[in-house]
């Protein structure tokens, strides 16, 4: 009937969409390596049969609609100093390496690492930490100390070097549980600092502005049905009224 | 709208528990062989709503999809075995190891239970024991006569009997460390126990194989850091101030959603 009020639709949908990202955002805000998701949204017109025209001007549209996107943002976060030797934050494009027995390898920036009761170089939820060539990382020795560029010495011994690897950003997804999945694209310039946690990348005032925008923009869409409605109705009884 | 509204509960749940364990460790500043502990958070599954590279509605492919997370769960409390604060007491029982390892005592079900509190005494019988009363695990007894009592860096322990000129040697302090000390669990009263994740305990004698020595005298204070409490109260504080301005913004959609139609 009116099609304008689907595009008020989609648009106000979109905008509950946009909060659920800026939510997801703000309970992360002490999430170490967390990485934020920024969301974004266009009109795109829906034109009969002509995908062709997309991009040239629409006035064939039959119908308008809000797409929305969301990109992972890999800026750094603020790094927290622990203390704790296994603790690692990585500064620049580097991703660790993540592996469970036997499954995927995934990546994670959340470098709050402790060693399995073998020794083994793992992160929070027991996933292998790989080394450059992909193996577990084992270390043995009480005094632990991780170089800049990932070398792992336990009481003076090498045990390995920690992998950083930068991946393609089109492809970098989140996984839950502080992982990333991704295509890798060739080893990171970016260094580990130890005895330190880089925390979210999330800033307080940038998600707060997106809640009261995405809040305001969702009432706008949802007036502009409301007239519509008005609209619908005044037709119905008042130009029947003749 | 109903994702967000659980998605930020869940976000207010883990900066009131990331609180929590702040609060536990503030009360616990002063207390001997306290070691503080840091609440851990990973991000909860997420919810793929278009998967980019897919064709999009109009033939086109997405160029990045959406994805919507749904909040984020406590992993960890973990643990940070740093030294504290060393405090010069006197007291000939007051131990602490400087480095590595946890002094090893028999609770009274048999299992041995660890600690860096080193706040001895003796018992009625002699036997140096804990402020709980449980022994040393070896076991070590204090003759009655003693008149002064000697550790050494090393463990060894020399009592001087009234009378005599040489110390006689009476037992040695074993210690424990564990691989993953992290992975050990707290029990209260300063004692942490061994799990399947810290492995099994290593133990030997002080000043030996990557063990700490022993001083006596000093105690080894919490290794709590009350600056770093206090900003990390005041960021969790916020976080969850945050969290519930979210729910609220999920109500008032709901709110104008339910209005929209009179």
């Amino acid at each position: 009937m009116y099609k304008g009020i689907y595009v008020a639709m989609t648009g106000a949908m979109l905008r509950s969409q946009e909060l659920d990202n800026v939510t997801q955002n703000m309970a992360n805000a002490n999430t170490a390596g967390y990485k934020r998701t920024s969301f974004s949204s266009r009109l795109y017109p829906l034109l009969e049969g002509v995908t062709d025209k997309q991009n040239t001007v629409y006035p064939n549209a039959k119908a308008m609609a809000y797409f929305g996107q969301s990109s992972i943002d890999t800026t750094d976060g603020v790094v927290q100093m622990t203390g704790n030797p296994l603790d690692l934050a990585c500064r620049g494009d580097g991703f660790f390496a993540v592996q469970g027995v036997g499954a995927n390898i995934y990546y994670t920036r959340n470098g709050s690492f402790s060693r399995s009761k073998d020794g083994i170089l793992v992160d929070g939820t027991g996933q292998q930490v790989l080394d450059t060539a992909n193996k577990p990382i084992r270390i043995i020795g009480s005094q632990i100390q991780v170089e800049a560029d990932g070398t792992v010495y336990a009481d003076g011994n090498n045990s390995g070097k920690i992998k950083l690897v930068k991946l393609d950003p089109s492809t970098v997804q989140h996984m839950g549980n502080s992982l990333f999945s991704g295509t890798e694209a060739g080893t990171s310039g970016g260094q580990i600092l130890e005895g330190s946690i880089e925390m979210s990348n999330v800033n307080p005032i940038r998600e707060m502005v997106g809640i009261i925008s995405a809040l305001r923009e969702f009432e706008v869409a949802q007036k502009v049905i409301t007239n519509f409605d008005n609209l619908a109705e005044k037709t119905v009884t008042e130009i029947a009224k003749v | 709208m109903i994702r967000s509204l659980f998605t930020a509960a869940s976000g207010m749940e883990a900066q009131q528990l990331m609180v929590d364990v702040i609060s536990n460790n503030i009360a616990n500043v002063n207390t001997i062989g306290y070691k503080s502990g840091r609440a851990e958070f990973q991000d909860l599954l997420y919810q793929q709503l278009r998967s980019p590279g897919a064709p999009s509605e109009t033939g086109m492919q997405v160029p990045s999809g959406i994805q919507v997370g749904l909040g984020v769960k406590p992993v960890a409390v973990q643990k940070l075995f740093s030294q504290g604060d060393f405090i010069n007491t006197g007291n000939p029982l007051d131990l602490v190891i400087e480095g590595d390892g946890f002094f090893q005592l028999s609770r009274p079900d048999g299992t041995t239970a660890y600690t860096k509190a080193g706040t001895f005494s003796l018992d009625k019988n002699g036997n140096i024991v804990d402020p709980d009363g449980y022994p040393l695990e070896p076991p070590i007894t204090i003759p009655t006569d003693a008149t002064t009592i000697t550790v050494a860096f090393n463990g060894d322990i020399n009592i001087l009997v009234a009378g005599q000129t040489a110390p006689s040697l009476v037992g040695s302090i074993t210690l424990a460390r564990f691989i993953n000390p992290a992975g050990l669990q707290s029990v209260g009263k300063n004692l942490f126990l061994a799990t399947d994740a810290s492995g099994d305990p290593i133990t030997g004698a002080p000043d030996s194989q990557g063990f700490g020595d022993i001083s006596q005298g000093f105690l080894e204070n919490s290794n709590v850091n009350i600056v770093t409490e206090l900003a990390n109260l005041i960021t969790a504080q916020r976080a969850f101030d945050m969290n519930s301005k979210a729910v609220q913004a999920s109500d008032q959609m709901l709110q104008t959603t339910a209005a929209m139609k009179a």
